[in-house]
């Protein structure tokens, strides 16, 4: 078992196999040795650890991602189809944005590599097929081009 | 492992040269004829609007941050975790970039367009890998030397025209590396026969150093021997040759080499885009043989999603299939719970009534099957009786809506209705029946201008059978019922055995049958209605058959058997034979129903009735027999039920009876029956011999028969004119053009003509 610290100060007491999904605490694992001392995650809160320990725990018996696995469909079909994972996978990543984002990250900072893909892939998913004005509104950016500005990039050769 | 970039580092100021990389990744996306002819690198000419800056030194070291925060950074605004905020643009550049790994170049061109921070951040050279990524995930090949990621997606992946932006042009020219439309195509296009017409000034070989395309803006897409160029292409050709030209002129160090390598490059990068044309145009197609391929299977995918949650809400599969061809099944994104929560409003409505439908069907048929196991229950019945019975059973339709029977047969759906429940209503159907008749009798009691009878007591009714009303031969009712097989148009229905036996809602005139449509049949219900002319004339005949009105029974007048003639009835010559129409006391009740003597020719027609004698009765009985009606198919068995649902003619059922019944001289009504289920009329004329009309009885008649007429007004004027004889068409119109009398009328404008003495 391996004792993980949030930067909230709370504690979890976590199986090897999955706190070793993590890059990072795999090798700070390795770094420290066999010890009891608990290792601190300074950048993640418990509320956003809980949601990757779920995912964890979820994913820890899947086989490591393969390269080989993309060649069995054509490009284009995996791009349409890239949004499509697991119905878990879709509730677990339905949450709202700032969640979202800080899985994102956290994910990133522990090196948890599936679950940045995953997540990049939901964030990714809300922006494919939408047009200038639905990426506008889903992520909230406010349209800061001057209206000529505006004119020349909508004249340019790929429509939204 | 050291983590990746965090949030600290994305939120650095944007550096001074943004602005910078946005002018110059929008400048690569510019049209050709406005990129810069300076500097002798191709990589920036009209043919590359993009630039790989091979001459360029390459940009910059920067730090890994990203500068979008700055422009529209809402962690400054509010803290983190409301919704509403914009979070994309705060995360750390490496994590961007690893989300637009995810977009095709289409996406990460919107994405570009929503504002500057994306922009600068998309276009720029360090978002190389983002479009490599997006083009390879598609399978693109990669971009020609003279070309950037970025200007070879714009060209692969745009769908407007790169000169006009007219939208939905996806066919690019790869032999001039142009998506463009028609349109433009035909005004941009220079033909090379017309080159020296529009640049009489230059020499020819200029267009070795262009590239062209064999396919032109006429062609609907068919490729010719001809070679087509792009005007701005001639015309910045003119504008670079002109620049070496005058470096040549002016005696510049090496400028004849220099002119001289411009050249060479310039027919190899000609050479060169020729070649690869096919190769890109190859992929093009595959491409979008791909495209279409993965989009069907994705539309099915969209498609099964939506049928299944609408299953989910209680939907059945049916009630979902038939919609798919709306726009809401076409689209090729996953169904979420988003577009769910959209669609679900649009097209539950039209669902739901296809359910409702379905369960109307569904329910329908279940009573079709329900009225089948009561149709086999009744026929059973119907077996256990006589033959001569079965006219008087009303339908199994009828039969279906009387309680209890009604209430199985529209039992709800879900309540399960067996065949033994029906097996033991079935008990009760000779009350039913009995029920039934009484009913309708009450009901054609109420018809009647008298008030109906007092109720009976139950030991009273043999007697007032008897004495019912509805038996008085004077007792007249009319079916409205027109239009059924074999149904005349006003049926007479006289007395209460005509009233039971009268169940003409039926498609065919035999036994029900379980068909679709008889269950949809109309009952005569509401059809039958006392009629009082019909009741005059069956008065008038009663008395000359010497009986009272007020008693009289209809029973009575059969047994009578008389046959009378209509005076109005014109004689018949057949051959020089002639003849006149005989009636039973019924026929002759049709006979006035039928109004066979008015209408506007015959206004105010009287019917005089009289006896025929027996010989004449007889002659007609005799026409009656003869009719084609006993050649239907309407003749079952009386020893038997095997005709029950399945009558036959009435050579069928003797040749039946001799073989089965071994009887080699049957008699109608005992051995057989002709079945009726109402009354019908006689198919021929039914006739009796008479004396030829005398010569002057001819005189006055017309053609046809009918009386010949006098015009009152002209008796006045002249024996002859007086003595004209008209048929009454011909005098009405006689009197409205001669005498100015609109509305000629029988007796006070003209007189039926006497035959002379």
């Amino acid at each position: 078992m391996v004792i993980l610290i949030t930067s909230d100060n709370v504690k979890y007491v976590v199986e090897k196999d999955v706190a070793e999904l993590s890059v990072l605490v795999k090798n700070m694992l390795e770094d420290i040795g066999p010890s009891d001392e608990p290792i601190p995650l300074h950048n993640v809160t418990s509320t956003v650890f809980n949601k990757v320990l779920e995912y964890c725990i979820y994913h820890r018996n899947d086989p490591p991602p393969s390269d080989d696995d993309e060649g069995c469909a054509s490009p284009l079909h995996k791009y349409l189809a890239s949004h499509i994972c697991s119905e878990w996978d879709q509730r677990f990543f339905d949450v709202d944005q700032a969640l979202l984002f800080d899985i994102i990250l956290a994910a990133n900072y522990l090196d948890i590599k599936t679950l940045l893909d995953d997540a990049c892939k939901a964030v990714a998913h809300l922006i494919q097929g939408k047009s200038t004005e639905e990426i506008r509104g889903i992520f909230n950016i406010v349209n800061d081009f001057t209206p000529e500005e505006e004119a020349r990039v909508k004249k340019e050769n790929v429509s939204s | 492992m050291p983590p990746r970039a965090t949030r600290s580092t994305a939120r650095k100021k944007p550096e001074d040269t943004a602005d910078e990389d946005v002018e110059v990744l929008s400048d690569n996306l510019e049209e050709r004829d406005e990129s810069s002819v300076e500097g002798v690198s191709e990589a920036e000419s009209e043919y590359g609007p993009g630039t790989k800056s091979k001459s360029k030194a390459p940009p910059k070291k920067r730090a890994k941050t990203s500068r979008i925060p700055t422009e529209n950074s809402p962690a400054k605004k509010a803290p983190r975790g409301k919704k509403s905020l914009s979070l994309l643009p705060t995360m750390p550049l490496d994590v961007l970039y690893e989300i637009f790994g995810n977009l095709s170049p289409k996406d990460i061109f919107n994405l570009a367009k929503t504002n500057k921070a994306f922009r600068q951040t998309l276009l720029s050279p360090n978002a190389t890998t983002v479009w490599i990524s997006a083009r390879q995930r598609f399978g693109a090949p990669d971009p020609p030397e003279d070309m950037s990621e970025i200007a070879w997606a714009a060209l692969l992946f745009g769908t407007s025209c790169q000169k006009c932006g007219a939208k939905n042009i996806r066919k690019v020219d790869f032999m001039l590396r142009l998506r463009v439309c028609t349109n433009c195509k035909k005004n941009h296009f220079v033909v090379e026969s017309r080159f020296k017409t529009l640049f009489p000034d230059i020499d020819r070989s200029v267009l070795e150093l262009i590239p062209y395309t064999n396919t032109g803006g006429w062609s609907h897409g068919y490729a010719s021997n001809s070679r087509f160029f792009w005007d701005a292409d001639i015309h910045s050709m003119i504008r670079k040759l002109a620049v070496f030209e005058d470096d040549v002129h002016r005696r510049r160090l090496n400028a004849a080499k220099k002119l001289a390598d411009f050249k060479m490059e310039r027919m190899a990068r000609v050479t060169e885009i020729k070649d690869t044309a096919a190769e890109y145009g190859t992929w093009l197609s595959a491409s979008e043989m791909e495209r279409y391929k993965a989009s069907v299977a994705l539309v099915k995918q969209r498609k099964e999603a939506i049928v299944e949650r609408f299953i989910e809400l209680g939907y059945a599969e049916a009630d979902v299939s038939g919609l798919t061809y709306r726009k809401e099944f076409q689209g090729t994104t996953q169904l979420t719970d988003r577009i769910w929560n959209r669609i679900r409003p649009l097209l539950e409505p039209e669902i739901a009534a296809r359910k409702a439908k379905r369960l109307e069907e569904e329910f329908a048929k279940i009573q079709r099957n329900r009225r089948g196991i009561v149709d086999d229950l009744y026929k059973s019945y119907k077996a256990s009786l006589h033959p001569s019975q079965w006219k008087y059973l009303p339908r199994t339709f009828d039969l279906c809506q009387l309680s209890p029977i009604a209430a199985m047969v529209e039992a709800p759906i879900e309540s399960t209705v067996t065949a033994a429940d029906f097996a033991e209503a079935a008990e009760t159907f000779p009350a039913l029946l009995s029920s039934f008749s009484e009913d309708r009798k009450q009901k054609a009691r109420a018809l009647l201008p008298s008030a109906p009878p007092a109720p009976r007591e139950p030991g009273e009714i043999e007697d007032d059978v008897v004495q019912d009303v509805l038996d008085l031969a004077t007792s007249v009712f009319e079916c409205r019922n027109v239009g059924t097989q074999g149904h005349a148009r006003s049926s007479p229905v006289v007395g209460s055995d005509d009233l039971l036996s009268h169940h003409c809602g039926a498609p065919d005139h035999g036994l029900p049958h379980r068909g679709y449509y008889y269950w949809y049949s109309s009952s005569e219900e509401g059809k039958l209605l006392f009629s009082e002319e019909g009741s005059q004339v069956a008065a008038s005949l009663v008395r000359l058959a010497g009986l009272d009105p007020t008693t009289a029974l209809a029973s009575d007048m059969d047994k009578k058997d008389l046959r009378f003639s209509c005076s109005r009835c014109i004689p018949l010559n057949v051959s020089g034979s002639w003849s006149r129409r005989g009636y039973s006391w019924r026929s002759a009740i049709l006979h006035v129903l039928d109004h066979a003597h008015s209408g506007p020719s015959q206004p105010n027609v009287q019917y005089n009735w009289a006896v025929l004698s027996v010989t004449d009765a007889d002659a007609v009985k005799a026409s009656e027999m003869l009719d084609r009606k006993w050649d239907r198919e309407s003749w079952t068995c009386a020893r038997c039920t095997t005709f029950l649902d399945n009558l036959r003619k009435r050579v069928d059922i003797l040749d039946h009876l001799k073989s089965e019944h071994q009887i080699a001289d049957p008699k109608q009504g005992d051995d057989f029956i002709f079945h009726e289920r109402f009354r019908s009329s006689f198919v021929g004329s039914v006739s009796y011999s008479v004396p030829k009309p005398s010569k002057e009885q001819l005189q006055v008649m017309t053609a046809n028969g009918a009386p010949k007429v006098h015009c009152v007004h002209c008796s006045s004027v002249s024996l002859s004119a007086k003595n004209r004889l008209f048929d009454v068409v011909g005098v009405t119109q006689h009197i409205k053009a001669k005498h100015n009398c609109p509305n000629p009328q029988m007796g006070k404008d003209f007189v039926v003509a006497k035959a002379a003495r």
